[in-house]
């Protein structure tokens, strides 16, 4: 490092009588390293720059050339750069804005949130006292993931860590408290869907259905009203059960032979435009409302004096025209339409048990899809019990 | 007369010259021999490092052998590749792959 500051050069000693040479240096108590010989009989040494003058004079009496191969060096760079002032200037600054500016937090990252917004973090840190700009020493990092965490409920624990001139702060939030129900209102439980119950299990309440029974959506699946035939007082609980149920979702959609599609009516007109550097700057005024640009082979010339580009092409009229579709094309554009949909109607949780997939080719062109898909699902629906209270 | 011959024998060394005072007081004193500054001192790392102290100067240097005067003699060193990463008076660092170091009478 000191030799890099205090400058070295690198030198080529060439001809009979390096060896003393060197023994001339080391007595006159010059250090040498990376003393190495080269192929063609020469040695390279490195050396400190001052030292190289004192050569001339250990030289004399010897047959040996010396030549410098390389400086290295603040002094020689000084010299590269010293009539280049503002450069030195620039470079002074640069270091000094990149000293001063390291020492501060420009850049806010907040992670782990999902309900709580940002803008509510970035609240709390301004409110502590840090903005974009302020000094990096002085802010206790852990002091300040506690204060953040007092600012909104939902943050379970947050933890602010620097890096660099970037914030980074970690946000765990807190679950949400589920709402609790009142268990001490009677209810049913009801379907909310069509389907074929596949099991069924009342924790309170009684059965209303078995296995294998059709439901329509509403019917009552597990009965809250428990009161025995011939009591005198009607007897209501919080029904409550698992019911499964296997449920259809059904799609369909059919096409028509021809379908209305942008094409090129047959009209067209030249199309020529001018570019610089990407930028253009003459094109042709075009009349169709939508058209498709067709360019000729070699008409885009490039590799001029300027960051110049000229085009040269046709532009064609689209309208819209009913396109007669090939019947295979449009059955599994068909399918696969009628599937997407049949899919976005099932639910996340649902199991899927089977999917049949339908399809029909009408005597016009027409083609039909359908798609079933049956699932097991849990259609059990709370719902509160109507009822008068008898005088 | 006898043991005024066998005296002279015992103090003659390397090329007949007689040794110095300054061996003769660190031998006195328990002191290493190296600390006279004539005795070469050699430190080897590993079979690619060497180190060679209280040398007289080079006598011949290429990529396969180094030739040092010392006090005791031609020291030569045979090998590949070598490199003077240091070169000092008295003192020289030595890079590359060593396979022999022999002292020339």
């Amino acid at each position: 490092m000191w030799n890099s500051i205090f400058g070295y050069v690198i030198i080529r000693l060439d001809g009979m009588g390096i060896e003393r040479f060197l023994n001339r240096i080391l007595k006159a108590g010059i250090p040498v390293w990376n003393v190495y010989r080269l192929e063609c009989g020469s040695v390279n040494a490195e050396m400190r720059a001052k030292d190289f003058l004192k050569l001339r004079e250990l030289k004399r009496g010897l047959s040996c050339r010396i030549h410098i191969v390389k400086r290295h060096g603040l002094p020689f760079l000084y010299a590269k750069f010293r009539f280049r002032k503002l450069l030195i200037f620039g470079a002074a600054v640069s270091f000094t804005l990149v000293v001063v500016f390291q020492a501060r937090i420009w850049l806010f990252r907040v992670e782990g949130i999902s309900q709580v917004p940002e803008a509510v973090i970035m609240r709390a840190i301004a409110s502590e006292g840090v903005r974009a700009g302020a000094a990096r020493t002085g802010i206790e990092t852990a002091a300040l993931g506690q204060a953040i965490r007092t600012y909104d409920r939902r943050i379970a624990w947050a933890g602010v860590k620097l890096d660099g001139i970037i914030m980074r702060i970690k946000v765990v939030e807190a679950e949400p408290i589920p709402l609790q129900q009142d268990k001490s209102a009677p209810v049913n439980v009801v379907a909310k869907k069509d389907g074929i119950i596949e099991r069924i299990t009342a924790l309170s309440g009684k059965a209303n259905v078995k296995q294998g029974a059709a439901v329509r959506a509403g019917d009552v699946l597990i009965n809250g009203d428990i009161t025995r035939e011939g009591a005198l007082e009607r007897l209501m609980v919080h029904a409550e059960g698992d019911v499964s149920a296997q449920v259809w979702y059904r799609a369909v959609l059919n096409l028509p032979p021809t379908q209305k599609q942008l094409a090129r009516s047959g009209k067209y007109q030249p199309f020529r435009a001018i570019l610089i550097a990407g930028c253009p700057v003459y094109k042709t005024p075009v009349a169709y409302a939508s058209h498709e640009l067709e360019f000729q082979n070699g008409a885009i010339v490039r590799g001029l004096v300027l960051p110049l580009c000229l085009i040269k092409g046709s532009c064609y009229e689209l309208t819209l025209q009913d396109i007669e579709r090939e019947p295979d094309e449009l059955l599994a554009e068909a399918l696969f339409y009628a599937e997407l949909d049949a899919i976005e109607r099932v639910p996340k949780e649902a199991s899927v048990l089977k999917k049949v997939s339908e399809t029909e080719i009408f005597e016009t062109g027409a083609v039909s899809a359908a798609v079933t898909i049956c699932t097991l699902e849990d259609i059990g629906l709370t719902k509160a019990i109507d009822y008068i209270i008898e005088d | 007369m006898a043991a005024k011959k066998h005296k002279a024998t015992k103090l003659r060394t390397y090329k007949g010259r007689k040794p110095k005072l300054k061996s003769m007081l660190l031998e006195a004193m328990d002191l290493p021999v190296e600390t006279d500054a004539l005795t070469p001192k050699i430190t080897m790392v590993g079979k690619s490092k060497l180190l060679i102290e209280n040398h007289n100067g080079v006598l011949q240097y290429n990529s396969n052998l180094v030739r040092f005067l010392s006090h005791d003699g031609t020291l030569e060193i045979k090998g590949s590749c070598f490199i003077l990463k240091q070169l000092a008076n008295g003192r020289a660092y030595i890079n590359g792959v060593i396979e022999c170091i022999s002292y020339l009478e």
